[in-house]
C-alpha cells in the first residue's frame, strides 16, 4: 500500500510538471548529447565494420615494386592466419570520358564471381567465394559480360558524371599503354561502390596526375595485357572479420599476420627478382640473336648491291667513249661537207661568169645577125629596086650594061654577104661551143650541189644518233648516281639502325642487370584512405563528445540546483511538519532525491534513446557525403547509456542534496516560519553615483536583483553563455570552412589555373604550352614552379606528413601568385637563400617552429618515405589552408636535395567564362606531356561539397543552443515570477500597467540574457577553437577566425530566445491575481 | 451625492458546481475627508468591498462610484489607471519591495502618478526622515508600515484605502499607524477607508460600516472621532 508519504511525492510531481519538465530536459539534453555524440563514433565504426564484413574488404594488401606472380600468390596462401587470397591487377591510366580526362585506376575483378554475387539490397554482396575479396556492390546497371566492357565508381565527383552506356578510352598511362592493356576502350555496363574506394573525395593516390585518382573501373583480368604481372594481392585474415574494426582484437589477429607476411618478405623479394631477370633476359637474348642474324643478312643484301653498281658504272664509261669517237667523226663529215660547198660556190661563179660572156657574145652575135639580115635585106631590096631600075632601062644595052654593072654590084654585095654569112656562121659554132661547156659545167654543178646535200642528210643522220647516244648515256648515268646514293643512304641507315640496336640492346641489358630487389609491402587497412579517414572522422566526433556535452551537465546541474533550492524553499513550511511529525531526514531527503532521480531518470532515458538515433544518424547521413557507405541502424550502446545515465543522474542527485541539506539542518520551530526574505543589500554599482542616480527603479531593482541571489544569476549566465557559446560554435565552424575558400584562394592563392607537365616532357612540348598560355586571350600572367609530393617528418617523431614541396623559378613574380604570411600579424615571409616555409597545419602536425629542422623524404609508389632524409631548418610558418606544402627557393632546394630542382609546372591567372577555359583546358591536354590541367573553380566546389556536411552540425548545434536556452531561461523566469508573485501583485495593486509590470521582470532576464550572451562570445571562442581543431581533416587548416557577423548572430539569436521565452510567460504574470498582495508571507 | 457610492453590489463566485455569494447587495456611502471605518468578522465580505474598491476585482451586478466616476463600468485598463492615479493602498503585510531604500519604495509609487508629493516630504509626514536610506529589512515592521502609508500618500490619492494595517504589528506600533491614517484624514483632508476586524477602531472614524455575510448590517456616524491615542484593545 502506498504510504500517505509516497502518495505526497506523487503530487508534487503531478502538481509542478514545469519545474519536473525543466529537470527532466535539460537532463535530456546534456545526457543525450554525450551519449548520443559518443555512440556516433561507435556508431560509424560499426556501420563501416558491417560494410566492409558483408563486402568481404581485404584486411591486407600485399604489393611489391615488380608486381607478384602466380608463385607469389600460392606462397602467400600458404601463410599461416590467411583466409583467403584474391591477386589483383591494377594500373593507373589517363582516360578520356567524352571532352573530359580523368585520372582512372582501372582494377581487375573476378567477373564471374561478381556476376554471382548478390547486391541488390545496396550493402550487402554475398557471394559463396570466400576467396572474392572487396567485392563491389552494384547500383545500377549490369556486371560486365564481354571483352572491353567495365563497371565504374558510382560515387566519383566528377565534372561529368560517367554514366551506364558511356565509354572510356585509355591514352595514356604511367607505363607503356600497350604492356599494360590489351585493351583501351571500355563500355561502361553499370555502377558500383565499393568498400576499398571509400572516401568519394579522394579514392587514393597515384603517380599520375595532380596525384589523385579521379574516378576507379573494374574490368577483367583479360583486358590487362597477358605479361603484366600481378599487381599485388588483397589478403583476408582468418577470424578478423569477426572483430570490430578498427579494435584490439582485429589489430591482433591482422597485426600478427602482417608480422608473418614481413617476416617472409625477403623471400618474396629474392624470388620475384630472379623471375623478373630471367623473364626479361630471355626475351632479350631472344632479340639479341634476330639482331645479329637481320645484321648479316642486310650486310650481304648490300654488298650485292654494290656490285650491280660497279657493272653499272663499267658500261657507261665505255659508252662514253664510243659517243666521243662518233662525235670525231661527225666534225670531220661537217668540215668535208663544208669544203664541198665551198667549191661548188667557186664553179658556180666560174658558170654564172661564163654564162654572162655567152649570154654577151649571143647577144653581139644576135646583133650581127640581125644586122647581117637588115643589110642583106636592104640590100636585096636595093638591087631589087636597081633590077627594077635596070629592067627599067629601055636600052638594053644600057640595061645590059647597067645589068651587068649591077650583076657584078650585086655579086660583090653577095660575096661580102657571103663573107659576112660565114664570119656569122663561126661566131655561131663558137658560142654553140661556149654553150655546150657552159651546159657541162652546169650538169656538173649540180651534180656537186646533189652530192653535198647528201651528204648533208648523212651527217645530220649522224648527228641525230649521237644525240640519242648521248641522253641515254646522260640517263644511264643519273640512274647510276641515284642508285649510288641510295646505297650509300641505305647503308648508312642500316649500319645507324643496328648502332642503335645494338645500343639498346646493351642498355636493355644493364637494364635487366640494374633491376634491384623489388620492396615488398604489406599494407593494413591504416593505409586505405577511405577506411582509415573514416575511422579518424569517428574519432573526431568521439573526442569532441568528451568536452562538448560538458556544457550541458553544467548547466543541468546548475538548473537542478535552483530549482531544487526553490522547491525546498517553497516547501519550507511543509518539511517543517514532516520534522515536526517525526518523519527523519532521510526520509524528507528522500522525497526530494525521488523528485530529482524520477525527473533527471525520465529524462536521461527519453534523451538517450531520441539522442542516440538522432545525433549518429545526422551525422552519419552527412559524412556519407564523403564516404560512399551505407547508414546502418545505430543500436544504443548499453555501457555508454548506463554511464551516461549515472553522470546525469548523478548530478541531479549531487545538486539536489546541496539543495536539500541547508534546509534539512534548520530546526523545525524555525522552518515552520516564514524564511526572512533575503535582504536587500547595496551592490557595487550603486557607489557610482552619478550612474545609479540616472537609473529608474525599475532598473536599481533589476541590478540589485540580479546580484541577490548568486546561484541564479551563475545558472542564468552559464546557461546563456552556454547556448551563444554553442551558436558560436557552429557558426564558427562554417566560418572556418567558408575562410578555407575565401583566404585560400582569396588572399594567399592569386591564380586559379595550373598546368603540369610530367618530369620527361621534352622541351619542344613545354615550348607549346608556353607558348598556347601565351596566345590565350583569357591568360594574364603566368609563372614556372617545380618541385614534387613529399613526405615531411621530424627526427624523433614517429609522424609522417605528405606534402608537396613548392619552389619557384621566378621569387619575385612568385609573389604575384602566393602570398606567403604568417596568419596572425600577417607578416610577410621571404624564401631565403637556404631553409624552408613551411605550411602552418604542417608545422602544427610535426608540432615544429621556426627555426626547428624538418627531414624531407621522396615518397614512394605507395605514399611511404622512401630513401634517405633531406634535413632542412624552417625559416617560416606560413597561413595556408588546403593541404600542405613546403616553400624553398631554387637555390635552397638544391643545398637540401643535392640535385637542382625541374620546373615542370606552370601557375597561370586567367579569367574567362566557362567555356573559354574549357577549350584552353582541352588544348594544353592535347600536347604530349601535359598532365594536369586544373581550374581551381572545380577545386574550390569540392570545398563547398564539404560545407554540406557542417551545415548539419551547425544545424544540431543551434537546435540544441536553443533548447538550452529554453530550459535555462523558463526556468529562470519561472523562478522569478513565482518567487516574486507577491511583489507583483502589489505592483499591480500599486497601479503597474502590464507592460510596466512585465518589464519589471523581464528586464532582469534581458539583461542576464546580454551579459550571458557576452561571455558567451568569450566562451564560444575557446569552444570553437577546440572543435575546429578537432573536427579538421589532415589535408586541410580551417579558418581560425570567427567572423563579426557569427558573432552577431550567435548574440542576436541568443536574445531572440530570450524574448520568445519571455513572451511565453507573459500569460503567467498576467494570471498573477492581485489578492495574492493580501495575503501573509508564507 | 456621496464620495463613495455603493449601490446593489453583488459579488458572485463560480465555485465549481455552486456559486457563492460574496457580497449580496452591499450599499453605502462615504463622503469626501472622511475617515471611515468598515468592520466586520472575518469571511463578511470585507475583502471582497475592498477589492471592488481599489479597482482589484470588478463587481457582477450594481454600481461602485468614486467621485463621480462610475468605478463599476471601467474596462481593465481604465482600472489599471484608477489605481494608479485614484487609490493609495495600504497592505497588512507592507509589500514594500525588498530590494528597494525606503525612499526609493516611495519613489517606485510616485514616479508612476501626475502629480506626486516629494518622497522625501511624504516620507517626513510620517516621521522616516531620518531612515530613508535604509532597506526594509532594515526597519521595524511598524516602520515598514510607515514607508507603506508613505507610499501611498506620497501617489495623492483621492482614497486611502487600508487592508487591516495594523494586523501584523504590536498594541503600540499599530497605534502610531492609525494616528498616522487619522492625521490624513484629518489634518491632510484625505479620504481614509480603514478594514478590519478589530471594532476597537470603531471610535476613530467618522463613519463606521458594519458588514455581515455580505451585506451592509448597520452605518453609524461620528462627527467627532477620538483620537487614536485614546483608543484601547
Amino acid at each position: 500500500m502506498a504510504s500517505a508519504f509516497n502518495k505526497e511525492v506523487r503530487r508534487s510531481i503531478t502538481h509542478s510538471v514545469g519545474r519536473f519538465l525543466a529537470i527532466a530536459i535539460i537532463s535530456a539534453l546534456g545526457c543525450g548529447f554525450f551519449a548520443g555524440l559518443l555512440m556516433t563514433s561507435i556508431d560509424m565504426n560499426i556501420s563501416a565494420d558491417e560494410f566492409y564484413d558483408e563486402t568481404n574488404m581485404s584486411d591486407l594488401y600485399v604489393t611489391g615494386t615488380l608486381g607478384l606472380d602466380d608463385a607469389d600468390i600460392d606462397a602467400i596462401r600458404q601463410v599461416e592466419g590467411v583466409e583467403s587470397v584474391a591477386p589483383v591487377r591494377m594500373a593507373d591510366a589517363y582516360a578520356t570520358h567524352g571532352d573530359e580526362k580523368y585520372v582512372m585506376r582501372f582494377e581487375s575483378l573476378d567477373l564471374d564471381a561478381a556476376r554471382a554475387s548478390d547486391t541488390s539490397d545496396g550493402m550487402h554482396a554475398y557471394s559463396d567465394d570466400a576467396a572474392y575479396i572487396n567485392r563491389p556492390i552494384l547500383v545500377e546497371g549490369d556486371w560486365p559480360a564481354n571483352y572491353g566492357e567495365c563497371v565504374v565508381a558510382a560515387d566519383a565527383v566528377l565534372d561529368e558524371p560517367i554514366r551506364v552506356g558511356d565509354v572510356i578510352e585509355i591514352i595514356d598511362g604511367s607505363g607503356d599503354v600497350e604492356d599494360t592493356f590489351a585493351c583501351t576502350k571500355y563500355v561502361v555496363t553499370g555502377l558500383v561502390r565499393s568498400p576499398y574506394y571509400l572516401m568519394t573525395s579522394n579514392f587514393g593516390s597515384s603517380d599520375l596526375g595532380a596525384g589523385e585518382i579521379d574516378t576507379y573501373a573494374f574490368v577483367s583480368a583479360d583486358d590487362f595485357s597477358q605479361d603484366y604481372p600481378y599487381t599485388g594481392a588483397f589478403v583476408t585474415a582468418a577470424g578478423a572479420a569477426d572483430e570490430l574494426y578498427p579494435s584490439d582484437g582485429y589489430d591482433d589477429i591482422v597485426d600478427a599476420l602482417i608480422a608473418r607476411l614481413e617476416g617472409m618478405s625477403m623471400d618474396f623479394r629474392v624470388a620475384r627478382l630472379s623471375a623478373v631477370q630471367a623473364k626479361a633476359q630471355a626475351e632479350l637474348d631472344d632479340a639479341r640473336v634476330e639482331y645479329e642474324s637481320e645484321r648479316a643478312s642486310a650486310m650481304a643484301q648490300l654488298d650485292d648491291a654494290a656490285v650491280q653498281l660497279d657493272d653499272a658504272k663499267a658500261q657507261l664509261d665505255d659508252a662514253a667513249v664510243t659517243l666521243s669517237n662518233s662525235r670525231a667523226e661527225l666534225d670531220d663529215a661537217k668540215r668535208e661537207l663544208a669544203d664541198g660547198a665551198a667549191q661548188l660556190e667557186e664553179s658556180k661563179k666560174l658558170l654564172d661568169e661564163k654564162q654572162v660572156e655567152y649570154d654577151a657574145g649571143m647577144k653581139e652575135y644576135e646583133a650581127g645577125a640581125a644586122q647581117f639580115v637588115a643589110a642583106k635585106a636592104e640590100a636585096d631590096a636595093r638591087f631589087a629596086a636597081a633590077q627594077a631600075q635596070v629592067d627599067a632601062i629601055p636600052d638594053p644595052v644600057q640595061r645590059a650594061y647597067a645589068q651587068a654593072q649591077l650583076d657584078e654590084q650585086r655579086g660583090q654585095a653577095e660575096a661580102r654577104f657571103a663573107a659576112e654569112e660565114q664570119k656569122l656562121a663561126a661566131a655561131k659554132a663558137q658560142l654553140d661551143d661556149g654553150a655546150d661547156q657552159l651546159a657541162a659545167g652546169k650538169a656538173a654543178y649540180e651534180e656537186g650541189v646533189r652530192q653535198a646535200a647528201e651528204g648533208q642528210v648523212t651527217y645530220e643522220d649522224g648527228e641525230t644518233r649521237l644525240a640519242t647516244g648521248q641522253a641515254d648515256y646522260e640517263a644511264g648515268l643519273a640512274e647510276y648516281e641515284s642508285g649510288l646514293a641510295e646505297y650509300l643512304g641505305e647503308r648508312d641507315r642500316a649500319l645507324r639502325e643496328f648502332a642503335d640496336a645494338k645500343t639498346q640492346i646493351d642498355e636493355a641489358q644493364a637494364d635487366i642487370d640494374a633491376i634491384e630487389l623489388p620492396d615488398f609491402y604489406v599494407l593494413d587497412r591504416g593505409k586505405n584512405v577511405g577506411a582509415a579517414g573514416h575511422e579518424a572522422d569517428a574519432s573526431r566526433i568521439d573526442q569532441i563528445a568528451r568536452v562538448f556535452p560538458l556544457i550541458f551537465f553544467l548547466v543541468a546541474a546548475l538548473v537542478s540546483l535552483t530549482t531544487m533550492t526553490r522547491m525546498v524553499d517553497e516547501e519550507r513550511m511543509l518539511i517543517g511538519t514532516y520534522k515536526a511529525l517525526g518523519y527523519g531526514n532521510a526520509r524528507i531527503c528522500s522525497k526530494y532525491l525521488i523528485y530529482a532521480l524520477l525527473a533527471s531518470g525520465v529524462g536521461s532515458v527519453i534523451g538517450i534513446v531520441l539522442l542516440s538515433q538522432f545525433l549518429p544518424q545526422v551525422i552519419m547521413q552527412s559524412y556519407a557525403i564523403i564516404y560512399a557507405l551505407p547508414v546502418s541502424s545505430s543500436p544504443i550502446d548499453i555501457p555508454i547509456a548506463l554511464f551516461a545515465f549515472g553522470l546525469s543522474v548523478g548530478i541531479t542527485l549531487l545538486a539536489t542534496l546541496f539543495a536539500v541539506l541547508s534546509s534539512l539542518r534548520e530546526r523545525p520551530a524555525l522552518l515552520m516560519l516564514p524564511r526572512a526574505p533575503k535582504p536587500g543589500k547595496r551592490i557595487l554599482l550603486e557607489r557610482i553615483g552619478p550612474l545609479w542616480r540616472h537609473l529608474s527603479f525599475s532598473n536599481k531593482v533589476t541590478a540589485r536583483n540580479l546580484f541577490r541571489y548568486k546561484r541564479r544569476f551563475f545558472m542564468a549566465i552559464i546557461g546563456i553563455a552556454g547556448c551563444t557559446a554553442l551558436l558560436l560554435t557552429g557558426l564558427g565552424l562554417r566560418d572556418g570552412i567558408n575562410d578555407i575558400i575565401e583566404k585560400q584562394f582569396g588572399q594567399i592563392q592569386h591564380f586559379n589555373l595550373e598546368v603540369q607537365g610530367s618530369d620527361g616532357q621534352s622541351p619542344g612540348n613545354a615550348r607549346e604550352v608556353e607558348e598556347i598560355l601565351a596566345n590565350s586571350s583569357i591568360v594574364t600572367e603566368t609563372t614556372h614552379v617545380g618541385g614534387e609530393n613529399a613526405i615531411i617528418s621530424r627526427a624523433g617523431v614517429d609522424k609522417d606528413v605528405r606534402a608537396s614541396v613548392i619552389v619557384p623559378q621566378d621569387l619575385e613574380a612568385f609573389e604575384g601568385f602566393y602570398t606567403l604570411r604568417e596568419r596572425i600579424g600577417h607578416a610577410p615571409l621571404a624564401l631565403g637563400q637556404a631553409g624552408a616555409v613551411i605550411t602552418e597545419k604542417l608545422a602544427d602536425e610535426l608540432g615544429v617552429h621556426a627555426g626547428d629542422a624538418i627531414e624531407i623524404y621522396d615518397q614512394s609508389m605507395v605514399g611511404e618515405r622512401d630513401g634517405v632524409a633531406h634535413d632542412v631548418i624552417v625559416s617560416g610558418i606560413a597561413e595556408y589552408y588546403t593541404g600542405q606544402a613546403v616553400f624553398m627557393s631554387p637555390a635552397s632546394y638544391e643545398a637540401v636535395m643535392g640535385e637542382p630542382v625541374t620546373f615542370t609546372e606552370i601557375i597561370c591567372k586567367a579569367e574567362a567564362p566557362l567555356e573559354d577555359r574549357t577549350a584552353l583546358g582541352n588544348e594544353l591536354l592535347d600536347v604530349a606531356g601535359v598532365e594536369v590541367v586544373s581550374f581551381y573553380d572545380e577545386v574550390i566546389e569540392t570545398y563547398r561539397t564539404m560545407l554540406k556536411t557542417v551545415n548539419a552540425v551547425v544545424w544540431v548545434l543551434i537546435i540544441a543552443a536553443a533548447l538550452l536556452a529554453f530550459v535555462v531561461l523558463y526556468n529562470l523566469t519561472n523562478i522569478n515570477i513565482t518567487e516574486r508573485t507577491r511583489e507583483i501583485a502589489t505592483l499591480k495593486v500599486l497601479g503597474f500597467t502590464p507592460r510596466e509590470t512585465n518589464g519589471y521582470i523581464f528586464r532582469e532576464t534581458i539583461l542576464l540574457t546580454v551579459i550571458g550572451a557576452l561571455v558567451g562570445c568569450v566562451l564560444g571562442i575557446g569552444m570553437e577553437s577546440f572543435v575546429v581543431v578537432t573536427a579538421e581533416v589532415d589535408e586541410m587548416m580551417f579558418g581560425r577566425d570567427i567572423h563579426l557577423l557569427s558573432f552577431a548572430i550567435a548574440f542576436v539569436l541568443t536574445i531572440a530566445f530570450s524574448f520568445i521565452v519571455s513572451l511565453a510567460m507573459m500569460p503567467k504574470i498576467k494570471a498573477i491575481n492581485m489578492v495574492e498582495s493580501l495575503k501573509s508571507v508564507d | 451625492m456621496a464620495f463613495v457610492e455603493f449601490r446593489d453590489v453583488r459579488k458572485i463566485y463560480q465555485m465549481g458546481e455552486t456559486q457563492v455569494c460574496a457580497a449580496d447587495g452591499l450599499d453605502f456611502d462615504i463622503e469626501e475627508g472622511e475617515l471611515a471605518c468598515i468592520v466586520g468578522p472575518s469571511g463578511s465580505g470585507k475583502t471582497t468591498l475592498l477589492n471592488m474598491l481599489g479597482g482589484m476585482d470588478t463587481c457582477t451586478s450594481g454600481t461602485i462610484m468614486l467621485a463621480g466616476r462610475e468605478v463599476s463600468g471601467f474596462s481593465e485598463k481604465e482600472l489599471v489607471q484608477y489605481r494608479r492615479h485614484e487609490i493609495g493602498f495600504v497592505f497588512q503585510f507592507y509589500n514594500l519591495v525588498q530590494n528597494l531604500t525606503a525612499l526609493e519604495n516611495v519613489e517606485l509609487a510616485a514616479q508612476i502618478c501626475d502629480d506626486p508629493l516629494p518622497a522625501a516630504e511624504a516620507l517626513a509626514m510620517v516621521g522616516l526622515e531620518n531612515r530613508m536610506d535604509n532597506f526594509p529589512a532594515q526597519l521595524s515592521g511598524g516602520e515598514q508600515q510607515r514607508v507603506a502609508i508613505a507610499r501611498a500618500l506620497a501617489k495623492n490619492p483621492k482614497l486611502l484605502l487600508c487592508d487591516e494595517p495594523t494586523g501584523a504589528l504590536d498594541y503600540k506600533t499599530g497605534k502610531a499607524i492609525l494616528h498616522l491614517l487619522q492625521e490624513a484624514s484629518t489634518v491632510h483632508g484625505r479620504t481614509v477607508v480603514l478594514i478590519t476586524h478589530n471594532t476597537a477602531f470603531k471610535p476613530i472614524a467618522h463613519r463606521v460600516i458594519h458588514i455581515h455575510e455580505g451585506k451592509v448590517a448597520s452605518v453609524e456616524l461620528c462627527d467627532s472621532p477620538s483620537s487614536a491615542d485614546s483608543i484601547e484593545w
